[in-house]
């Protein structure tokens, strides 16, 4: 990216942001803060009436009239540009809707195969015939669609489908043949957006009717969880789908699916961050209520443990989640947007970030399961028990560390893309690493560091940790050459280190842009929350960094650089239990989530 | 033919009220404000009249202060309402239903309204009188606690509430209207109405723009802070007397320390 006035993707690693730069919660727009109660109102009234029938009964089919209300409320056109019916959204309102739309459970997955991947590749890729004949009845929900990607032989591997499309001899139709599997809202999708190989290699997008001949739905998976989401295989048996129906470039169908993972990817982080939000509502009023050995469980201290690191995690996720908003909106309104290409460039913008998204996804999923984990024990036995919803977040949240690319699949990308960068000459990452290598090699400096600052300790401990990840991954680079992407432990130690850098300096940021803003007084827990999380971040990238360099170099080599990233990531500790008691006393005071 | 629907914002009925002791005021800082639940029955059968007539315009008239004008903007014209008048005056803090009701009728008067709808009460101080206040003040028939309602050329029919059953009134037009719970049930507002919710006229007036004086309140209201909790009675138990005795001492030298 030559255009540095707007930011870049894997950027934040060799620049500092300025608080001011970054977009927090407290900078939604009224409208954004109108739409999430009004999602929260649409929840209310429409999914809580049928939450037994959809959660506990797996009554799927319900999820059809409910996307039917979701459509005439609007819920279902923020992604769609305006000139198709749809709102235009910009993405910080898009995860906006996302996170309040987990409070409805399994149609929180319903609704984004829906308004997300059964619709984006036709907002991005599809002709202007196909906006205009598909978009405006996706929008109000008049029409509706699903997304398939998966065969039951190719998972991650996507582009190893074996679905296959033939030209008919008159030209006029494709002819697909292939099984495509857990597709969320089979059940009552019109259309589906599915990929095949035309001629055998030439992996391609297709819009398929889902009542053509041919087509066979199969039955409801028995899930662990989001047991009201419909999800079933398609099997397409000799399927003639109009050539008008083919989507984007011929063999040019991983571009639309890897794209369309992308934004899913930032949208499942924003949801988490309400999924986790949930379960910790759920648990904290029920501390305050239950006593044990005469006081109630939120004065003891590992529960106020619990519910402090739970709320700082689901800051940190949320800071990130917006903060990554933020970004990929400020390069979208780079562009015209009377620009008949506009739509097709947005998505390259998000492209531009997508190790953002995968960050976003790794961490937020994984807060959300430390959040229902850790919720659920707090309830002890009652946690287990389908009368609380513990029980069912519980199993709700492992999906989403499975699907939109695994946890595991986007930590290799999250390395990979930073090197796919630097040695495209995108991002100056090469030079930076040997800075810090030069630096970690030298004599340490002696320099008495005075009183620090506000937050000033917590700041250059998340610069230090970006010189971390230069050292390490510019290390595992040198050693491994192109042999680095087949070190999976070492790239996944490298991504934990970078998604914690990421997710540290969001909520530094975050902070201080309030404390900026409020006062240092009024910033309190975030504050006390940023210098928790910070420190407990360093404990585990100084692991990381250990092992990454014990797996990579030995001798004297290892001895040196294991010098210098103590030097690195040397820290004094913090009261832990002090700021967990100060972060718990808010967040029990607010029966829930808070930031102060 | 035009319509006038009353509104106030109440606080959320989960709001949890802390009394910001030993002022006796109220710490409002954290409140969420929504609109009047039952004003919102008022709005909705006014959107509804409005989608079953043609040239109907409707108004949302309250008075508040800033914050009055999110509630507006998504609970009145994202749903349907045409325009929203706001009379924003400091000197009105702490006014009586009286007082507003003269400026409410004061802001009625700068047009001629056919219909004019509240909610029943606000579900903040459950007063329920300012719109049969404004009715007998603009000399206009009025229907309380209406659970139905049928609109006809010049008149309309409405069901109200009674104890035991149901009236059934017809009133000329213009008239003003309370409606009660069971009237209709509220719409939510849509995500892209919200959006154009907010190129819709919203007008803030204040006492002199009405040309009036501020009303004098004949009814001043209070706030005290709670007496402070009592400290748990624990009650000592023994089959004899003098056990128990024993007992107590013991508690008020081991336990209180006060012997």
């Amino acid at each position: 990216m030559a255009d540095k006035s707007y930011p870049t993707g894997g950027e934040f690693l060799l620049t500092e942001a300025s608080p001011q730069s970054v977009f927090t919660p407290e900078d939604f727009s009224e409208n954004q803060r109108m739409f999430a109660t009004t999602v929260q109102d649409f929840v209310e009234r429409f999914i809580m009436p049928v939450h037994e029938e959809l959660e506990y009964e797996g009554k799927t089919e319900l999820g059809k009239g409910l996307l039917k209300e979701a459509g005439q409320m609007g819920l279902l056109m923020a992604d769609i540009p305006e000139a198709y019916g749809g709102m235009g959204s910009d993405k910080a309102t898009v995860m906006i809707i996302s996170e309040y739309i987990a409070a409805a459970g399994s149609f929180a997955v319903t609704h984004g195969a829906q308004s997300g991947i059964g619709t984006l590749p036709i907002v991005y890729f599809g002709t202007e015939e196909q906006k205009q004949r598909f978009l405006p009845k996706f929008a109000t929900g008049e029409m509706l669609t699903c997304y398939a990607l998966t065969e039951p032989g190719s998972g991650s591997d996507a582009l190893a489908a074996a679905t296959t499309a033939v030209l008919t001899d008159d030209g006029k139709h494709y002819v697909l043949n292939g099984s495509k599997q857990y597709i969320t809202n089979a059940g009552y999708a019109e259309v589906v957006i599915l990929f095949a190989k035309i001629d055998g290699d030439k992996f391609t997008g297709f819009i398929v009717d889902l009542g053509s001949d041919g087509v066979t739905i199969g039955l409801e998976e028995k899930k662990m969880g989001i047991k009201g989401s419909s999800t079933r295989s398609i099997t397409l048996e000799d399927v003639k789908v109009p050539v008008e129906n083919q989507l984007g470039e011929i063999g040019k169908g991983h571009h639309i699916a890897f794209n369309i993972l992308n934004v899913g990817r930032f949208k499942l982080g924003a949801s988490t961050v309400g999924g986790g939000k949930l379960a910790l509502q759920a648990a904290v009023p029920y501390t305050k209520e239950r006593h044990q050995f005469g006081k109630p469980l939120c004065s003891f201290g590992l529960i106020r443990r619990k519910i402090a690191d739970v709320n700082t995690a689901l800051f940190l996720a949320e800071s990130m989640v917006y903060r990554t908003a933020g970004l990929l909106d400020v390069a979208i309104e780079t562009l015209d947007k009377s620009d008949p290409g506009y739509d097709r460039a947005s998505i390259s913008q998000v492209e531009e970030f997508s190790i953002e998204c995968s960050m976003i996804k790794v961490f937020a999923t994984e807060v959300c399961a430390l959040a229902a984990e850790e919720c659920l024990q707090m309830l002890g036995g009652y946690g287990y028990c389908q009368e609380y919803p513990l029980e069912r977040l519980y199993r709700d949240e492992r999906i989403n560390r499975i699907f939109e690319g695994t946890n595991e699949i986007n930590r290799m990308l999250v390395p990979g893309m930073i090197m796919k960068k630097a040695l495209k000459g995108e991002l100056p990452f090469l030079q930076a690493a040997q800075t810090v290598a030069e630096e970690l090699m030298g004599l340490p400096s002696f320099a008495e560091p005075g009183e620090p600052e506000y937050l000033e300790t917590e700041s250059k401990l998340v610069a230090n940790m970006k010189k971390v990840v230069l050292a390490t991954l510019g290390l595992a680079a040198q050693k491994f050459g192109k042999g680095l992407k087949d070190q999976q432990e070492v790239l996944s130690d490298v991504a934990d280190i970078i998604i914690e850098a990421y997710a540290c300096e969001s909520a530094l940021l975050r902070t201080l842009k309030k404390a900026d803003k409020d006062g240092e007084e009024s910033t309190r827990l975030m504050a006390d929350m940023t210098t928790l999380y910070i420190h407990d971040a360093m404990d585990r990238v100084g692991g990381w960094g250990r092992n990454i360099m014990a797996a990579t170099v030995e001798g004297d080599e290892l001895r040196t650089m294991l010098a210098g990233l103590r030097r690195l990531t040397k820290h004094d500790p913090v009261n832990r239990t002090h700021l967990h008691d100060l972060i718990a006393e808010k967040v029990i005071d607010a029966d829930g989530y808070t930031v102060g | 033919m035009k319509i006038a629907v009353c509104v106030k914002q109440v606080p959320d009925s989960e709001t949890r009220i802390n009394l910001a002791a030993p002022a006796a005021e109220l710490d409002q800082s954290g409140f969420t404000r929504v609109l009047n639940p039952y004003d919102a029955y008022a709005v909705e059968e006014a959107i509804k009249i409005k989608e079953a007539g043609a040239e109907i315009e409707v108004t949302a008239i309250t008075i508040g202060p800033d914050t009055v004008k999110e509630t507006l903007k998504k609970d009145c014209l994202a749903v349907g309402c045409d325009k929203a008048v706001i009379i924003n005056d400091p000197a009105l803090d702490g006014a009586d239903e009286s007082a507003l009701a003269t400026v409410l009728t004061a802001a009625l008067g700068r047009d001629s309204y056919d219909l004019i709808l509240f909610g029943i009460k606000a579900i903040d101080d459950d007063s329920g009188q300012i719109g049969i206040m404004v009715a007998e003040k603009m000399g206009l028939p009025h229907v309380s606690t209406i659970t139905h309602l049928e609109m006809a050329e010049g008149s309309l029919t409405a069901h109200r509430e009674i104890e035991g059953g149901k009236e059934v009134v017809t009133a000329s037009l213009p008239a003003v209207l309370t409606c009660q719970k069971g009237l209709n049930e509220p719409r939510l507002p849509s995500l892209p109405n919200i959006m154009k919710a907010g190129m819709k006229p919203m007008e803030t007036l204040t006492c002199a723009d009405l040309g009036i004086e501020v009303p004098a309140s004949l009814v001043e209201i209070k706030l005290y802070s709670p007496p402070p909790s009592r400290a748990e009675c624990k009650l000592v138990e023994a089959e004899e007397p003098a056990a128990a005795a024993k007992e107590l001492a013991r508690l008020l030298h081991e336990e209180a320390k006060v012997i």
